[in-house]
């Protein structure tokens, strides 16, 4: 295993088969319902509203989460290690944002490096030391360097045309617009019917899985950025225990993908159905970076 | 001496705005425990050093620190608000301890 700050060659490869896997569901519905072409501006439409959200998700993201710019002055703490993980990423520094909210956790937005925000509750800020901050935040920059409000816009643009059209085929069947009187046409009208609901269903969970990789990359982030991946795995250690103690964070359940631990997970949720990863296998994997690193965990 | 567990509401304990979510934590208790153990217990739970901003509310009402469990009518499911009296000066002191 190779580790970088930046997206590696192996992350590459593993979002080129998701989206592969996104877009052969678009196509094959595509098929279905009388021809690609239909997907396609069924894609662009997608695409068109999604990225209309992507230039103003951060303006979103901050009212939804309650989330307030601060200044230097207001979190001198706050901002002097995001500076310092900044000018070490070598990106420009991100805005720097608090949640008033006594659960820990953190989050980043912003379409891209130079409109980039960094969020952390003052419960993180309480209950962290310095290097747990440091190491949360480092993964919130590892968000930002691998440009993963553009990755998720993207699945998500896939996903909704893919649910358009499953909608679409949906209505179809109900005012009697699929198949034929012959049995071949009633059996196509089947399959079609089939593939409408469980073709969205399918991209949900390759978008949810890229969501999860994309939690993955950006623990390593922090763990190559600070040198000290036992930082991350105390904290999410300590995030994890709160949540689930406490109650959820007052913010939109919408935002959930966002923050750096699920803030309205329950203890029986399957990971398939999970934004994130669980936080067992986030650490293990941090255990297997901090071993490479020298580490003897 | 019988014991008991109190929940106590911690989610203003940051700003006084109407939460949709509440965060609980529950607390064991006996008769002679006071809401300066309680408060004290909680804050320490939030690594909160202002003890002095903190109160708690019961009914509406603000309990006193020395009050014990004994004095006040607590049934099993009762919840207690955990308030802060000054939120510039929590925000001062936690500028000024550098825990912002």
């Amino acid at each position: 295993m190779s580790l970088s700050v930046g997206s590696s060659l192996k992350a590459y490869l593993k979002l080129t088969v998701l989206f592969a896997l996104l877009g052969g569901i678009l196509v094959a519905l595509g098929f279905l319902i009388g021809g690609v072409s239909l997907a396609f501006w069924f894609l662009l439409f997608a695409l068109g509203f999604n990225f209309l959200m992507y230039f103003i998700s951060d303006k979103i993201v901050l009212a939804s989460t309650g989330a307030k710019i601060v200044s230097e002055e207001e979190a001198p703490r706050l901002h002097a290690i995001v500076s310092k993980l900044a000018s070490q990423a070598g990106i420009p520094k991100p805005k720097v944002a608090i949640v008033k909210s006594p659960q820990p956790n953190a989050f980043a937005t912003g379409r891209n490096k130079e409109h980039a925000v960094v969020a952390a509750t003052t419960g993180l800020l309480n209950i962290m030391d310095d290097d747990e901050i440091e190491a949360v935040l480092a993964h919130e920059i590892g968000h930002v360097i691998h440009r993963d409000m553009l990755v998720s816009t993207v699945a998500a643009s896939i996903a909704t045309a893919i649910s358009y059209i499953g909608n679409l085929i949906a209505w179809m069947a109900i005012l009697g617009g699929l198949g034929g009187r012959g049995r071949d046409d009633s059996a196509r009208g089947l399959a079609a019917l089939g593939a409408a609901i469980l073709a969205p269903l399918a991209a949900t969970f390759v978008q949810l899985a890229i969501s999860r990789s994309r939690e993955y990359y950006a623990d390593e982030a922090s763990a190559v950025l600070t040198r000290r991946p036992q930082s991350l795995i105390s904290a999410l250690t300590k995030i994890e225990q709160m949540i689930y103690r406490g109650a959820p964070l007052n913010a939109s359940p919408s935002t959930a993908s966002l923050w750096i631990s699920n803030p309205f997970k329950g203890s029986s949720l399957l990971e398939l159905f999970s934004t994130h990863p669980s936080t067992e296998n986030r650490i293990r994997r941090l255990e297997e970076i901090a071993r490479k690193m020298g580490y003897y965990i | 001496m019988s014991s008991l567990t109190v929940s106590v509401d911690y989610s203003n304990v940051y700003e006084d705005k109407p939460k949709f979510f509440r965060n609980l934590i529950k607390v064991n208790v006996n008769s002679d425990t006071t809401i300066e153990n309680i408060k004290s217990t909680v804050l320490n739970y939030l690594n909160i050093p202002y003890e002095d901003l903190y109160y708690i509310e019961f009914n509406g009402q603000k309990l006193e620190d020395k009050q014990t469990v004994n004095s006040l009518i607590i049934s099993k499911n009762a919840v207690l608000l955990l308030k802060c009296s000054n939120f510039d000066e929590l925000y001062s002191r936690m500028r000024r301890d550098r825990r912002l």
